[in-house]
């Protein structure tokens, strides 16, 4: 094991906190990055669902900054839901579900003293910092950013449909942030595979561990391909080529468009996976750790999430049943499709089986971990509908399916994200949230949240299409108006909510209560070391003896309900004897 | 801790409290699913207009006044094709499904919640789940819940495809009967251009029209569709229809109406800053009004057709 070539610890301010290449530092500048955008993306969410329930009277306070007359044109209002959705997967939940936690969880989980390519985990947000600027720049340039929907399809996203760099520069910042996802890929599952600490197996690592070990192997496999699709856009734009223009279009055109559709959504939904999978490791283990009892099915759990990625890569054509499919091709995905279903179903199954009987400490994060069953159980069931063809052709492209996919891969990760804040805090700054406005913030976070994408799926159902700027124009939508204000009345409580978080968490940071080394009373490796970690991490890389979820377990000496996995579980065999250096582990319980 | 947030913790901390906002979120949640239940099981063909009545609230805005009264919807209006209740049958059967296994989901969540809370001395039951026969049982579970919920609502949905969405008429006997119809779209409009009396396509008889598709009722109608410049989908919610319109390829689909009147078209797929004016209007005739209508936009096309407007003759080129 290399753990001999570790990096000094820096002395220069731009060395230690700027161009770090420690990976605590690293994860919270990913965390700071998730953060901003976060907000960016959600002030765009209000003024979206401002003009859908209000269309053509000024944002409150704001509009007056960014729109003329405070009002949204329909041209600002394409540009700000796709943004939105632009922002908050690549540049919001992204950098914080995998970003941040996977910087600072992985070798504190595993033992190590830092992740094995330190520079290119330097490089990888660095990059991702590119492509923020270049998505940001392009909100500015002349005939404003990107109009053709988060998904991007030609031939409205190539000259045909939008003029102006913006679009250009949309796609250019796709692929930066996909070399980022890469070199943080390619970097997650080389640590995990060769930095393990000593006695480490593979069935002794946190579900947190496994969740982004396979969503780390997506993005190797994925991001390529949406580089490729971004790399024809953009020579389509710029040189015009025509791959995904059609002959009837243009002087030699010989392209396609569905060509593009293909290739975002061989990409695509690998994307709502690497987004949830992480979420799905979390609460696993926060599951485990607030219940003090053992995750159910450990084997088990970590095979769904493994069926789950292989699955992932085979049903994409689901989004495309109404693109002219052949329809041999589309009952093939519609079985994949619900084949996916079973793996899903078994990490319920395992959920509810890990807090059965158990003895629950209702803190934040556990709350979290369970507003994700209750979200994720929302939009997995609703997926049904979607995956069934004869269902989808009347659903598709309304906001049935916008309120499917925000409760699976926008709420379930968010919550996710939210369940890993308030647990690892204490870890990363010293500190502890406030628990009361934890709780605040969840409740006032779940409530409104729940309305926001159930009356979605009204209004889906009565035929409301999405990206639609204003519903009242449309004679046959106007009795469904009533449901977009509960809607954007339920966004604008969702949205405020989150301003309690954000005061909460910077007070906390900053004045909270300092955090014991082990606050939650778990038996991780992250939770041997001193908190905030120091900068090696551990005195010595610790010798791990038994898994992560060995609550309430007998053979405890002690009464205590729970053992580091640094213990010796009385009756357990220790580790052969060629395994185990000489040095005591750092912790002493 | 603030006046507020005191006010708030104490309802945090009162139990009974506490249950008051469950229950509140309950209900906002499930009240109108559970009416959406009722309604699913009562009839299978009617099931989609049961829902929008029952929930119909006839309030009328006051703005509004001038205007005519307009009564909040909660669903689509009943189907008015042939294939139509098929996707309201297959709707209302899979929220029976998820309505019944999400309720078990719930109950398995909050039982624990109740029971198991963290008492002192409280020890939680040690058990890995990983003995032979919870994998067995993990096995038996996820299964039987492939086979309830997914294998059955394949099978329906597999029968539904073959006599309804993908049961195109294609034979030259079908097609004969069928009238058939050339969608064309663009930014933002719908084109389109029916055969005319003489059934053929091409002619100088051919009707065109911008943004109103006149159809005949009981009949099939077999559309082409393409598009000009972007991607449309051409939507008839009361058709329970949907297709998307490419440019450079022709997709191919059907719907055979079942009710007479006017109904809405939209468009379904993101196509630029005007997407959502592009609503359009679908005309069903009854057999007989319809050949009058034919004949005369027949006629009327005929006397309008000129030659050398090659605007008017859509690029079909691509087709073969």
């Amino acid at each position: 094991m290399s753990h001999d070539g570790i990096h000094p610890e820096p002395t220069s301010f731009w060395r230690k906190h700027v161009f770090s290449v420690d990976h605590k530092v690293i994860g919270k500048q990913f965390m700071w990055f998730g953060f901003a955008w976060l907000a960016i993306g959600g002030m765009m969410a209000m003024m979206i669902r401002w003009q859908l329930a209000y269309p053509g009277t000024p944002f409150p306070v704001l509009g007056d900054f960014f729109f003329p007359g405070g009002v949204v044109s329909p041209e600002q209002y394409n540009t700000l839901f796709t943004m939105h959705g632009t922002i908050m997967i690549f540049l919001g939940l992204t950098p914080l579900l995998i970003g941040a936690f996977g910087n600072f969880c992985i070798p504190l989980m595993i033992g190590a003293r830092d992740m094995i390519f330190p520079l290119l985990n330097c490089l990888s947000f660095w990059t991702l910092m590119i492509g923020g600027a270049v998505a940001f720049y392009s909100l500015t340039v002349p005939l404003g950013g990107s109009e053709a929907g988060w998904t991007g399809y030609p031939t409205l996203s190539t000259t045909v449909g939008t003029q102006g760099s913006g679009e250009t520069l949309w796609a250019i910042a796709v692929f930066i942030i996909g070399v980022s996802s890469i070199m943080g890929g390619i970097n997650y599952i080389t640590t995990i595979v060769r930095l393990r600490a000593p006695g480490m197996t593979w069935t002794r690592l946190p579900l947190t561990v496994w969740g982004l070990f396979f969503t780390s192997i997506l993005n190797v496999l994925f991001l390529p391909v949406i580089g490729s699709a971004m790399i024809l856009l953009v020579l389509d734009r710029v040189f015009g080529t025509t791959f995904y223009v059609p002959a009837t279009m243009a002087e030699g055109g010989a392209g396609d468009p569905i060509l593009y559709q293909h290739l975002f959504w061989i990409f695509g939904h690998p994307e709502v996976y690497i987004l949830i999978l992480p979420a799905w490791g979390y609460i696993s283990d926060f599951l485990s750790f607030f219940s003090r009892k053992p995750a159910f099915g450990y084997r088990i759990t970590v095979g769904a999430m493994a069926a789950v990625t292989i699955l992932s890569a085979v049903v994409y054509g689901h989004h495309m049943f109404t693109t002219g499919l052949s329809p041999m091709l589309g009952e093939s995905f519609m079985l994949l499709t619900m084949i996916i279903s079973v793996p899903g179903e078994i990490l319920f199954f395992n959920w509810l089986h890990t807090i059965w009987r158990g003895s629950l400490r209702m803190t934040t994060p556990m709350l979290f971990s369970m507003g994700v069953i209750f979200v994720f159980g929302l939009g997995g069931l609703t997926g049904i509908y979607l995956a069934t063809i004869s269902t989808d052709i009347y659903l598709h492209d309304t906001y049935f399916v916008v309120g499917h996919f925000h409760l699976t891969m926008a709420a379930s990760a968010l919550f996710g994200a939210f369940a890993g804040v308030y647990f690892w805090m204490p870890k990363m700054f010293g500190t502890v949230l406030n628990e009361f406005w934890g709780k605040v913030h969840f409740w006032f976070t779940a409530v409104p949240l729940t309305i926001v994408f159930c009356t979605m799926f009204w209004s889906g159902y009565a035929g409301m299409p999405r990206r639609y700027y204003d519903h009242t124009y449309v004679e046959y939508l106007r009795d469904l108006q009533h449901l977009n204000v509960i809607t954007t009345h339920a966004a604008l409580l969702l949205g405020a909510a989150q301003v309690v978080f954000a005061f909460n968490f910077i007070k906390s940071r900053w004045f909270g209560q300092k955090a014991t080394d082990n606050p939650w009373e778990v038996g991780t490796l992250e939770w041997t070391t001193a908190s905030p970690t120091p900068y090696f991490n551990f005195q010595e890389i610790p010798v791990v003896h038994c898994g992560p979820h060995e609550f309430s377990n007998p053979n405890i000496p002690g009464g205590a309900d729970w053992i580091f996995q640094t213990d010796v579980l009385p009756g357990e065999p220790a580790l052969p004897a060629t395994h185990a250096p000489a040095a005591e582990p750092a912790h002493s319980a | 801790m603030h006046t507020t947030g005191s006010l708030v913790l104490n309802v945090l901390r009162s139990s009974r409290l506490r249950w008051i906002v469950v229950g509140l979120l309950a209900a906002v949640v499930l009240a109108p699913a559970s009416s959406a239940h009722a309604s699913a099981s009562s009839t299978h063909l009617a099931a989609a207009p049961v829902l929008a009545v029952a929930l119909q609230d006839a309030d009328v805005d006051a703005d509004q006044a001038d205007a005519a009264p307009i009564v909040k919807r909660y669903g689509p209006f009943e189907p008015a094709s042939s294939y139509g209740h098929r996707f309201d049958w297959l709707f209302n059967f899979i929220t029976i499904l998820i309505s019944v296994s999400f309720l078990l989901v719930l109950i398995l969540l909050f039982i624990p919640v109740v029971r198991d809370r963290a008492k002192p001395n409280k020890k939680a039951h040690f058990d890995h789940g990983s003995s032979l026969a919870d994998k067995r049982f993990t096995t038996i579970v996820s299964v039987t819940v492939f086979i309830v919920l997914d294998a059955l609502v394949l099978y329906f949905a597999m029968i539904d495809l073959r006599e309804g969405y993908w049961n195109i008429p294609r034979g030259e006997d079908e097609l004969a009967e069928a009238y058939q119809v050339e969608v064309l779209g663009q930014q933002w409009a719908w084109n389109f251009r029916a055969t005319g009396a003489d059934g053929e396509f091409g002619t100088a008889d051919d009707i065109v029209t911008i943004n109103h598709l006149t159809v005949p009722q009981n009949r099939p109608v077999v559309l082409n569709l393409a598009s000009k410049d972007v991607i449309h989908s051409l939507y008839i919610p009361d058709m329970r229809f949907k297709r998307d319109a490419n440019p450079g390829a022709v997709n191919e689909a059907w719907f055979e109406p079942i009710k007479s009147g006017d109904f809405a078209i939209l468009c379904a797929e993101l196509c630029g800053y005007a997407h959502y004016q592009m609503e359009s209007t679908l005309t069903v005739l009854p057999a007989d009004l319809f050949d009058e209508w034919e004949a005369d936009a027949s006629i009327m096309a005929t006397a309008g057709y000129d030659e050398d407007d090659t605007e008017a003759q859509w690029a079909w080129d691509f087709r073969n």
